[in-house]
């Protein structure tokens, strides 16, 4: 075990950015290590990434723009991962996946960008940075510690996984003592006037949602569920405001801000849907040009670890790493049924499902 | 001195100024005299450089200041000018005010102060120097005015009706204060105005305007006495105008220019008493209106011409309303001059 | 007409620099606007398509109506009641109306997207305070009240548009002598037919200015229609630009075409006011003085205070005591009764733990005082060469000074994108950019300051600085300056206090460095942290008016000086 590991080691460290043209045997091999771990009951092992750690000083800080997690929880794994590797500081930018986007598209067309690891909660943007050459070719040392199925979001290995999060029902506890089941559920005629809901224009996870609810169901989801008077806000997290507040009871909203109102005492609560929680893989990226690429790399590879994770879950997030266990009465990823959206069909169906929405819904 | 050749000011189809020539020599002073939109303020800021003549040009001791191409701005002509509405600086003291000129032109403090209260003395402001202008009088506000443009001793005064928003003793008073001042100094000094009167005090030569153009330019003595135009006869000076018929009046001169012409005497030339001597035109009339004003009896009398004169008698003067009079017109002063 | 022939002078360069200044903040943008609404998005060419696409489908053509419906009814609102308002604390001996301008003053200084907030707290249709205060006292299903809706938006943006005209108006009738309407009286004629006939209409153009303004605001918001319309189901075309900017692709092409007619209307409304207001004669100063008598409103007095109170009662006292009660609360979910829930414990988060609420106040501080300073210095200069005629085309430049008054602030930020997020002057990223950004959408309020105070001093104090030997430049410092201090920093106020509001080009140009205020609020409300909305809207009102008052506190005691 530990040749194979100073090996790997070795080749991660020289490599960084190129290097896997000879990649496919390579690749699998790692695959195979990666994905033994995550099954064997023995505690998965991190990565020494001192070398990497030590580059990362020299730069100083990383600029992480992400819509994974609202403003605090952000700056909670930011906080997390200058407390691992002091003297690395962490620049925060959070915004909605869509702002993040135009900027960064912004940015690039005008030449530069400060924005070093990219993460946005929608795959459908790394494809066209892929085609311009914006991602830098990397491979996390630890990313054979995440779940098999999200080890390689990129077949090109431009962009990894950042963040698990989920589009389920969210329900206030006090007045809804029977929860809709699923998705279909929140058709039925009693909820009218009762939900709320975000606008896939203003929100990536809402934009997942419809989506999957179009491909699921047809455009006849949306038809009906337009006749149950949805609240249409902007931001997936307007549907906890309103839960919370009291102005609408149920909804289909995120589960990590749910979580965290619940914790806090606010009588809300999440429902994972018989008929598939949406999941939304956010993708991680780090920017070709970066002038901090050492930093970033070693960013994205904290992603993957224990320390992570536990901050993930202690503010009300879904852990990446299978052996920590998620906020308590949540199952766990391997009792879930869940459906994500590939990336294929993003591209092409969000704009498409904003375009129906907005002529079902008339916003 | 100051050569204006060909001044020529248009605003559209206005004409404001009508191609003028005119001369001030070195310290005299000049009135501009005439009614509002005569043009004797345009002339002024012309002069001034705050407007760019058309046509002609401006000169001062031969060198040109203004020409339809090039204008020197104000600040290098070395000409103060008071403004009908003083422009005393409110946010500054009297002081303050007087001293302005004298930093721009970066004189030692020390001079600065002398030459300060020496004008101010002049002007009799000298306690009043730390006072804020809207302490002070309307009277007092334009001697500030004439402090601050005296001070830095330009080579010409320009003054815009520098006493219309004065009360009437108060504009008999400074018309001399005015005087006196140019009298010591010794200044050019051109004067607009619309109030013959002050002209008539202050200045050394009249130039009478109308409609953009000079009518006369004269002392006031000879302008009063001997107008050319009925125009300058009529504003300087109350007149009656009778048609020119030598058959029927008598002049103390034929005319020599050519165009028409009318007869001007004054109201208090005509007579109602046959004087003891001189050759007197004699003509017949109506009393058709009477008046008691102390100094004088105020006659108006309609001759079988159908013409009114008016006449200014002394208070003996006894004539009724309707009366047939005879009136007298000295032939000396029937004066003939243009339309 | 040109009055003086130019000569080589140093002065010159302080005069073009002002006019490049100018052309920088205002054409470029606005050219790089125009020019990408015509581009087509892949290859540049020029093209018609954008404004086809969009202006041919139904569902981009319905936010316009909405725009326009919500525009109409503001600016009527804000009239007819800030009319009123003006006229009975101006004119009438009500009592209390000294109370009622800081009122007015601090709905003023509130953005509007914080007041649709703090509505939403108190009128939403089931959880609003107000709602489920009805609900306990009259019991039914439904309150009767919600902000959710195309009335409730125009009530909200309305109630923050009326200071606008409040002040105008007030403005005009403080100066009006009573001389006018005495005439009136002696003829016999009553309070009202006064008041109607003589008074209001002498009032005309602050009436129709008042109603402009809010109309332009009204139809340029961001912030009120994204929270309010949106669940309402009614885009309005601020929202729709915002859909079409940030949306993926990002289509900045099209959002141009969309954006034009809104200047297109606003230039045409700015051209019927210049007409109506043309020829006739507004004459009210006659700079006689004369004597200001107040109209006795006898037994009117108090129910006229009871009226007067209410718009600053629903503008500043119930939300901001609404704002106020959810910043103390620790977990607002759990109300204000919940034992333990009352805390600073927001307060001391922002202004001590959180470095970017910290940065952020700083920040707007910093960037709105640079771009009031900026807007005052070029809005002077361009003023004095207009209104003193120094250069000919003088009504162009002025045309230039006020053209960002009819750009939307969300259209100005994209006009600015495209001009300066590139070499040859790269701003973006910067806080330059939105220090520009900022003198840029004021400019035109500091212009007609400028030029309105320029024109009330007598060009002859100026001339006669001239005369004493005293270059342009001298005597623009020496006398002019001085006599416009305190109309100046009234200027600067007028653009100080609405770039510390704005978010609508904020929101786009802005970067992790660069945060402001309302950044940061529009952030947390995304994120549902309505503890942290509120209390960095009563903190930003705090310090806002602190500010003003210091200000006026000094400006006063200039007014009091020699004068």
């Amino acid at each position: 075990m530990e040749e194979r590991v100073s090996r790997r080691d070795f080749v991660r460290l020289a490599g960084g950015a190129t290097a896997f043209a000879a990649g496919g045997g390579l690749g699998a091999f790692l695959e195979a290590c990666g994905g033994s771990a995550s099954q064997a009951p023995s505690k998965p092992v991190e990565k020494d990434v001192t070398k990497l750690y030590a580059a990362a000083r020299k730069e100083g800080s990383v600029t992480w723009w992400t819509a994974h997690y609202e403003q605090s929880a952000a700056e909670t794994m930011a906080a997390a991962f200058k407390k691992k590797y002091p003297g690395v500081d962490v620049t925060l930018l959070r915004q909605t996946a869509q702002v993040l986007y135009t900027r960064l598209q912004n940015d690039l067309k005008a030449g530069q960008t400060e924005c070093d690891v990219f993460a946005s909660t929608d795959e459908g943007h790394y494809p066209p940075l892929k085609k311009a050459g914006a991602l830098t070719t990397f491979t996390p040392p630890d990313v054979d510690l995440l779940p098999k199925d999200f080890q390689s979001l990129d077949p090109d290995h431009q962009y990894y996984l950042g963040a698990i999060g989920f589009v389920l029902i969210n329900y206030r506890t006090d007045k809804v003592p029977t929860p809709p089941k699923s998705w279909k559920d929140l058709l039925d005629p009693q909820w009218k006037g009762k939900i709320t809901t975000g606008h896939p224009g203003f929100s990536g996870y809402v934009g997942n949602w419809v989506l999957a609810m179009i491909d699921k169901y047809s455009d006849s989801y949306l038809r009906d569920l337009e006749k149950n008077s949805p609240k249409i806000n902007r931001s997936v997290n307007d549907t906890v405001t309103d839960i919370v507040q009291g102005e609408r009871q149920v909804g289909a909203g995120p589960d990590n801000f749910s979580l965290a109102k619940k914790a806090q005492g606010n009588p809300i609560d999440i429902q994972f849907p018989t008929d598939d929680a949406i999941l939304i893989g956010g993708p991680v990226g780090i920017m070709k040009g970066s002038q901090r690429p050492n930093a970033a790399q070693l960013f994205v590879n904290f992603m993957y670890s224990k320390e992570y994770s536990e901050a993930l879950v202690s503010t009300s997030n879904y852990p990446l790493r299978a052996d920590i266990k998620p906020v308590a009465g949540t199952p766990t990823l391997d009792k879930i049924k869940w459906h994500r959206n590939k990336v294929d069909r993003l591209i092409t169906g969000v704009p498409e499902a904003i375009q129906k929405w907005r002529e079902i819904m008339g916003v | 001195m100051i050569e204006i050749v060909g001044l020529r000011k248009t605003y559209g189809d206005t004409v404001a100024v009508d191609s003028i020539d005119l001369e001030v020599r070195d310290g005299e002073v000049m009135a501009l005299l005439g009614p509002s939109g005569c043009g004797k303020t345009t002339t002024l800021q012309l002069l001034a450089g705050f407007l760019a003549p058309d046509a002609g040009e401006i000169r001062v001791g031969g060198r040109p200041l203004s020409s339809p191409h090039s204008v020197v701005p104000p600040e290098r002509r070395n000409m103060s000018l008071i403004f009908q509405s003083y422009a005393v600086w409110p946010h500054k003291t009297v002081r303050e005010n007087v001293a302005f000129g004298l930093h721009v032109r970066k004189l030692p403090r020390q001079e600065i102060r002398e030459r300060v209260l020496r004008i101010l003395d002049t002007v009799r402001l000298d306690l009043l120097a730390d006072r804020y202008p809207d302490e002070l009088s309307g009277g007092q506000q334009q001697r500030v005015a004439l402090a601050r443009a005296l001070v830095v001793e330009p080579e010409i005064l320009l003054l815009d009706e520098p006493l219309s928003n004065l009360d009437a003793n108060l504009r008999e008073e400074m018309r001399f204060e005015i005087r006196r001042l140019h009298d010591a100094t010794g200044i050019t000094m051109v004067y607009v105005t619309h109030d013959q009167g002050e002209a008539m005090v202050i200045a050394d030569r009249v130039a009478v305007m109308n409609h953009g153009r000079l009518e006369q330019v004269a002392p006031p003595e000879e302008v009063y006495e001997r107008p050319t135009t009925r125009f300058v006869a009529s504003f300087i000076g109350r007149t009656n105008v009778l048609v020119y018929e030598p058959s029927r009046l008598e002049v103390a001169q034929a005319p020599v220019s050519p165009g028409k012409h009318v007869v001007c005497i004054r109201p208090h030339e005509v007579l109602l008493d046959e004087p003891p001597n001189g050759r007197c035109n004699r003509l017949a009339g109506r009393v058709v209106r009477t008046a008691y004003l102390g100094e004088t009896r105020d006659f108006e009398v309609e001759l079988d011409s159908g013409e009114r004169l008016r006449i200014l008698a002394p208070p003996s003067t006894r004539r009724t309303l309707g009366e047939q009079v005879e009136v007298f017109l000295p032939v000396q002063s029937c004066r003939v001059v243009s339309e | 007409m040109p009055a003086v022939a130019w000569r080589q002078q140093a002065g010159w360069v302080v005069w073009i620099a002002a006019a490049l200044v100018l052309l920088l903040l205002v054409l470029v943008p606005l050219a790089w606007l125009a020019l990408s609404s015509f581009q087509d998005p892949t290859t540049g060419a020029l093209t018609l398509r954008n404004y086809v696409s969009t202006f041919s489908k139904r569902i981009y053509l319905e936010p316009v109506l909405n725009s326009f419906k919500l525009a109409v009814a503001v600016a009527a609102i804000a009239v007819l009641v800030g009319t009123p308002l003006a006229w009975v604390v101006s004119r009438t001996d009500m009592p209390g109306r000294r109370l009622i301008r800081p009122l007015v003053l601090a709905a003023f200084v509130t953005p509007s997207f914080l007041g649709a907030n703090a509505w939403i707290f108190l009128a939403a249709p089931n959880s609003g305070w107000l709602n489920r205060i009805w609900l306990a006292l009259f019991g039914g299903e439904h309150g009767p009240f919600n902000v959710f809706s195309l009335p409730g938006a125009t009530f909200v943006i309305a109630l923050y548009s009326i200071p606008y005209t409040f002040t105008l108006v007030s403005g005009t009738l403080e100066l009006m002598s009573s001389e006018l309407e005495d005439a009136a009286t002696t003829l016999g004629s009553g309070t009202w037919r006064t008041t109607w006939q003589v008074t209001l209409p002498l009032a005309l153009p602050a009436i129709l200015s008042g109603f402009l303004l809010s109309f332009l605001e009204a139809l340029e918001l961001f912030g009120p229609p994204a929270f309010l319309l949106i669940p309402a189901r009614q885009q309005v075309m601020t929202t729709q630009l915002y859909l079409f900017f940030s949306q993926f692709p990002p289509q900045l092409e099209v959002a141009a075409a969309y954006a034009m007619p809104l200047l297109l209307v606003t230039i045409c409304l700015l051209f019927f006011q210049r007409r109506i207001l043309g020829r006739r004669r507004f004459v009210t100063v006659t700079g006689k003085g004369g004597v200001r008598r107040l109209t006795r409103l006898g037994t009117w007095r108090w129910p006229a205070l009871g009226l007067a109170l209410i718009p600053p009662a629903l503008s500043v006292i119930l939300p901001y005591g609404a704002l106020l009660l959810v910043s103390l609360e620790h977990v607002w979910g759990n109300g204000p009764f919940a034992p333990g829930n009352l805390t600073g414990y927001w307060y001391r988060w922002a202004i001590l733990d959180n470095a970017t609420t910290r940065e952020a106040i700083v920040h707007s501080l910093e960037y709105s005082a640079g771009a009031a300073t900026i807007a005052v210095v070029v809005a002077t200069l361009v003023a004095y060469m207009v209104v003193r005629r120094m250069v000919p085309l003088t009504s162009l430049l002025g045309f230039t000074a006020m053209a960002p008054f009819v750009v939307p602030g969300i259209v100005l930020a994209i006009g600015f994108f495209a001009a300066y997020s590139h070499p040859p002057i790269l701003l973006y990223g910067t806080a330059g950019i939105l220090i520009a950004a900022y003198s840029t959408r004021f400019l035109p309020i500091a212009f007609s300051n400028a030029s309105g105070i320029l024109r009330g001093i007598n060009v002859d104090l100026e001339n006669a600085a001239r005369t004493l030997g005293a270059g342009r430049i001298h005597t623009l410092l020496s006398v002019t300056v001085p006599l416009l201090r305190t109309g100046l920093l009234t200027g600067w106020l007028l653009v100080f206090i609405p770039a510390l509001r704005e978010l609508s080009a904020s929101v786009f140009l802005f970067t992790p460095r660069t945060q402001v205020v309302t950044t940061v609020i529009f952030d947390f409300s995304d994120a549902g942290n309505y503890e942290a909305v509120s209390t960095m809207g009563v903190l930003m009102m705090l310090i806002t008016l602190l500010i003003v008052v210091v200000a006026y506190r000094f400006i006063g005691r200039e007014v009091t000086r020699a004068r």
